[in-house]
C-alpha cells in the first residue's frame, strides 16, 4: 500500500468495524452443527437418467417408421365378374353329338 | 501446537477469519459460518497441521479458502442449490436509504468490492482488510507474487473507477 491509498485504507477500516461488530462468536462458530453432506449421487442419478432419456429420443428418431404393408389380396379371395364361365357345370359335356346336331328321325330327307 | 494453543490462536483471529470466511463465501452469511466451522473441526481433529512455513494467520486464511473450495463443490452437486441461489442473490439496488454518509459510504465499498473480479477483490481484501502483504496474499492465494501484484493494481484501480473516486492505477 502506498500514501496515496490512505483513502480506500480509511474506508476498509471502516468497514472492518462495523464487520466485527457483525461477528458472531467464536464459540457459537465452534459448537456449530456441521453442515449436512449433500449427497453426490443424486445429480450423478438425474445427469443419468437425462443422458438415458436423450438417447431414447434420438434411437426414436432415428429408426425409419414403419412402411404400411401393401395392399395384397390372396389369390383364392380374389372374385372378378367373369368367374360364373368358370363354372364347369355350364360347359358342354364333350363327346355327345346330340346336342349338337338334330336325331335322324327328326331329320328325314336330310342326306346327311 | 497444543489444542489449546490452537483454540486461543484461532479465538484471537476470528474476526479475521470469518471476515475472510464471508469474502470467500461471496457474502453468505450462512455458507461463512459453515466453512468457517468446518476450518475449525479440521484444525481442531489435527486434519490440517499448522508446520509454520508461514505466519498462523496466513496459513489459517489458505485453510479457510480451500474449505470454501471443497465446500462450493459440494453445493454445485445439488442441482437444488441453484433455486435457493437464485433466490439469495443481493438486489442490485442498495438496500434501505441511508441518511448517514458512512453507511453510504460503506455500502458503496461493499458493491463496488462485489463487481471486482474474485481475484482482484480477494487481494484486495487481503490487502486492504486484513493489512496482510502482497506478498502473504500471494501465499494465501497459491499465487505468484508478481501476479498478486497484477491483482492488486488492477482491481484497486477498478475500484477507485466503481467508487467514483480519482480514478487512474497508482
Amino acid at each position: 500500500m502506498s500514501d496515496h491509498d490512505q483513502d480506500l485504507e480509511a474506508q476498509f477500516q471502516q468497514l472492518r468495524l462495523e464487520d466485527a461488530a457483525r461477528t458472531p462468536s467464536f464459540e457459537r462458530i465452534r459448537s456449530r452443527r456441521a453442515p449436512a453432506r449433500r449427497r453426490p449421487w443424486v445429480p450423478v442419478l438425474a445427469l443419468g437418467a437425462a443422458a438415458m432419456a436423450v438417447v431414447a429420443v434420438l434411437v426414436t428418431r432415428g429408426r425409419p417408421h414403419p412402411v404400411a404393408a401393401p395392399f395384397t389380396i390372396a389369390v383364392g379371395d380374389l372374385r372378378m365378374p367373369t368367374d360364373f364361365l368358370l363354372d364347369v357345370q355350364s360347359v358342354p359335356s364333350i363327346g355327345r353329338s346330340d346336342d349338337w346336331f338334330p336325331s335322324l328321325s327328326e331329320s328325314k330327307g336330310n342326306p346327311l | 501446537m497444543e489444542r489449546r494453543d490452537l483454540e486461543s490462536e484461532l479465538e484471537r483471529l476470528h474476526s479475521h477469519g470469518y471476515a475472510w470466511a464471508m469474502r470467500c463465501c461471496r457474502g453468505d452469511q450462512t455458507e461463512a459460518e459453515d466453512v468457517l466451522h468446518l476450518a475449525y473441526v479440521k484444525i481442531l481433529e489435527g486434519k490440517a497441521q499448522f508446520e509454520g512455513r508461514s505466519t498462523f494467520r496466513t496459513w489459517l486464511f489458505g485453510v479457510i479458502r480451500y474449505t470454501a473450495q471443497e465446500q462450493r463443490r459440494w453445493q454445485w452437486n445439488q442441482a437444488l442449490r441453484l433455486g435457493r441461489w437464485w433466490r439469495e442473490q443481493p438486489a442490485e439496488v442498495a438496500g434501505p436509504v441511508e441518511s448517514l454518509a458512512a453507511e453510504e459510504s460503506r455500502t458503496r465499498l461493499r458493491h463496488a468490492m462485489g463487481r471486482l473480479s474474485t481475484k482482484q477483490g480477494e487481494v484486495l481484501h487481503l490487502v486492504f482488510y486484513q493489512d496482510l502483504t502482497i506478498q502473504e496474499a500471494a501465499d494465501v492465494l497459491k499465487m505468484r507474487v508478481g501476479t498478486a501484484r497484477t491483482h492488486y493494481e488492477r482491481g484497486k484501480a477498478r475500484l477507485r473507477t466503481l467508487l467514483g473516486g480519482r480514478g487512474g492505477d497508482r
